[in-house]
């Protein structure tokens, strides 16, 4: 019987949101030599469904909108995220053991993108961002990522936590 | 015994109110150990002069210029807690010899939000703390603040919000919902709320909606069942005066002209 599957061609190296981010965690831990470490892992548990920007929201800290209703089944059962992966990225540090800073969540389905990046609100309101930002292609997820990295809470969470270690 | 307070202050730009002299007054009446805020933007370190002046002496727990939670503490009964997380919307601290978890939140209100919007953050709170729980071996936690919900809202009652049901016996142990085992957390504060005791609750508003409470607690203490059993009960209470200042109006409502549009409260545990 022939092969039905035809060629298959290797599709271009994408650079994923998760390689970016994991690079970046090594960035900051040898940057600060070892004294903030930042994670990046699978978070397991629900977030709460689809979380969308409330339109016009001035104050960002109200933060988070499901988009649908949801009954307690699809919110703790497996329909969690319709099949997305999420991941939470957050600042600790060996020096407070137990402490963590949760920047953001990210979510995407099977394919590397689009991503959601959900953001803390104080994050979104000083970067004029949405709390929730889909990113289609890896520059516009590095666009968004460079924005948050420096932001003044995420700065001020990694000083403060240097300035700790000094003492 | 510990005594923990709790008061959303309204912010108080206001010169002509001096809501430090009144948080002082409240922690020294009420004899507290630890002294949750929201909305408070003054300067901490002045309040706790404040405090030290009245031979009361509190420091604050570390906490970031962004956070809405601050938490004072008593130097002399209780020890310096340990900030475990930060968040937005709460803020999670433990106390490591008395092995308690107290958790401060301040959830969007209603002019932002709905019950939905604040159930998801409540979803990533309890998370936090389950997380917490597991690592730090116990579930002594006790949640407190603004919740801008009332008991019986979704986010105070739901399995997937703070789960906080309405009677202690029932918090000891895991309810198991939708193929999961979740504990709940014992809301003592239906307690406080209707007219049988004043004041009726800790926020007042009055709308044209079709139902409409007008009084909300929204400001509510949650504790685990196993701390639940130690709960002072006669300690629990929503303050309406402080010393021989009313904080409410003629007519019994939060008066912020003279503090903040919240009541404060407080409850004592043996622990």
């Amino acid at each position: 019987m022939d092969n039905l599957w035809g060629n298959i061609d290797e599709i271009e190296a994408v650079n994923t949101a998760e390689d970016i981010v994991k690079e970046q965690c090594e960035f900051l831990q040898e940057q600060t030599n070892g004294l903030v470490k930042p994670v990046f892992v699978k978070y397991e548990k629900s977030i709460g469904g689809d979380m969308i920007y409330v339109p016009g929201l001035t104050d960002a800290m109200a933060g988070v909108l499901t988009g649908s209703k949801q009954d307690v089944q699809s919110l703790l059962g497996e329909t969690e995220g319709e099949g997305k992966i999420t991941y939470e990225f957050a600042i600790t540090t060996p020096r407070f053991v137990g402490y963590r800073y949760r920047a953001f969540f990210l979510q995407h389905s099977i394919a590397p993108y689009p991503v959601t990046i959900t953001m803390e609100a104080s994050i979104a309101k000083e970067i004029n961002e949405k709390t929730s930002v889909v990113c289609t292609d890896s520059e516009t997820f590095i666009d968004c990522l460079a924005k948050i990295f420096t932001s003044k809470r995420v700065k001020s969470i990694i000083q403060n936590i240097l300035v700790y270690q000094e003492k | 015994m510990i005594t923990i307070a709790f008061w959303n202050t309204f912010g108080n730009n206001n010169s002509s109110k001096d809501v430090d002299s009144l948080i002082v007054k409240l922690i020294k009446e009420n004899h507290v150990d630890v002294m949750v805020l929201c909305e408070y933007n003054k300067d901490l370190k002045t309040l706790c002069s404040k405090l030290e002046l009245d031979d009361i002496p509190f420091s604050s727990a570390k906490y970031y210029e962004e956070d809405r939670i601050r938490l004072l503490y008593s130097k002399n009964s209780i020890e310096t807690p340990t900030l475990i997380r930060n968040q937005d919307f709460y803020s999670i601290l433990r106390f490591p010899e008395r092995k308690i978890t107290v958790v401060g939140v301040h959830l969007s209100s209603n002019m932002y939000a709905d019950d939905e919007t604040r159930r998801c953050i409540a979803m990533q709170c309890m998370n936090d703390i389950e997380e917490y729980e597991q690592e730090c071996g116990d579930t002594n936690t006790i949640v407190i603040g603004d919740f801008n919900s009332d008991p019986y809202e979704g986010t105070m009652l739901s399995v997937i919000g703070f789960h906080a049901l309405p009677f202690q016996k029932k918090t000891e142990r895991t309810r198991k919902v939708a193929h999961q085992s979740k504990l709940p957390f014992y809301n003592p504060m239906w307690n406080l709320f209707g007219d049988f005791c004043e004041p009726v609750g800790t926020y007042y508003m009055s709308t044209t909606k079709a139902a409409d409470p007008m009084w909300h607690l929204y400001d509510q203490i949650i504790v685990r069942g196993v701390l639940a059993r130690n709960i002072v009960k006669k300690s629990m209470k929503i303050i309406g005066e402080i010393g021989s200042i009313q904080l409410c109006t003629d007519y019994g409502i939060p008066d912020k002209d003279i503090a903040s549009d919240h009541l404060p409260i407080v409850m004592s545990l043996e622990v």
